[in-house]
């Protein structure tokens, strides 16, 4: 009985390890393979990815209305019927602390791709977005000359 | 009675054993020899040229990203001496295809997409690439294609 286990085991171990082909022969000169892609990579990762880009620390000239952010980009490889999207928000003022306990305010807005959905699951080449920081001219006229600053948040998921 | 159809039997049963064959005849009390000639032929082998085997994966899978894939088959013959081997890989569609219908295009290269002249008795591996590159027009999907395998004995 014991050899006969080890006997269906060995068969069944070199069953495994066989590796599925087709022949061609004289009776059979013609026939197909199939080849086919995976959706991972050679390291065995999800292929379907995105890399989005964000400025990085901007300098607002005094008086400046609209300043334009660079550096704002996106690429998507995503599954099909699948979307890349990517919000910035703010807190809609830039804050000055002169000295401790005081806290000046100076407004904005954001313009541009501040609520970005790609056409489709492909972006390529990379896309380059658009931000841009906007304070009227009345609220530059109102405020204490001194560092104001805010922190711009983005957020990018898969739709 | 008995007797004769006895003898005459064994008579038959003795002429069914015998084998055709050359007679030697011992002379001069010495051991007599000849010869007999024992060979091939492949007449019935001219029609087609002989035997062999393309053998090819069933299945092939590129890993996402990837530009050149290579595919190994192996060939072996044992055509008639006058005969070789020609095999050919080509791809059905200029472009794998998704369930969707999207459309990645690719290529074949190297020397086992067209071999030529095989000779008569070999056991040998060849090799073709399949190459990608455009990964990144494309939704990540799986896209599939065929290729087909044929072989031709030729001047056999």
């Amino acid at each position: 009985m014991k050899k006969v286990i080890s006997m269906l085991m060995t068969v069944a171990m070199l069953a495994a390890l066989m590796v599925p082909a087709f022949a061609l022969d004289q009776n059979t000169p013609s026939g197909d393979t199939i080849v086919k892609t995976s959706t991972t990579m050679e390291g065995g990762q999800d292929a379907r990815r995105y890399t989005v880009t964000i400025p990085a620390d901007t300098v607002i000239a005094w008086g400046a209305e609209k300043t334009e952010l660079t550096g704002y980009t996106a690429e998507a490889h995503l599954a099909y019927g699948e979307k890349l999207s990517v919000t910035v928000s703010g807190n809609g003022n830039m804050v000055y602390e002169p000295e401790a306990g005081t806290t000046l305010a100076l407004p904005y807005t954001l313009e541009g791709d501040t609520a970005y959905e790609s056409a489709g699951p492909v972006v390529y080449p990379v896309a380059t977005l658009a931000l841009s920081v906007n304070i009227a001219a009345d609220d530059w006229n109102a405020a204490v000359v001194g560092e104001y600053q805010d922190t711009l948040t983005f957020t990018a998921a898969i739709q | 009675m008995k007797k004769v159809i006895s003898v005459l039997m064994a008579v038959a049963m003795l002429a069914a054993l015998m084998v055709p064959a050359f007679a030697l005849t011992e002379a001069d009390g010495n051991p007599a020899s000849d010869t007999a000639e024992v060979k091939t032929n492949y007449d019935n082998l001219e029609a087609t040229g002989g035997y062999y085997t393309v053998t090819y994966p069933a299945e092939t899978t590129i890993a996402w990203g990837t530009v050149d894939t290579t595919i190994q088959y192996n060939v072996t013959t044992q055509l008639i001496p006058t005969a070789t081997l020609n095999v050919t890989v080509k791809q059905d569609n200029a472009a794998m295809a998704s369930a969707t219908g999207k459309q990645l295009p690719y290529t074949l290269s190297g020397a086992g997409t067209n071999v030529t002249g095989i000779g008569p008795f070999v056991d040998t591996d060849y090799e073709l690439n399949i190459n990608v590159t455009a990964w990144g027009d494309v939704p990540v999907d799986s896209y599939s294609d065929t290729l087909t395998f044929e072989a031709t004995i030729v001047n056999p």
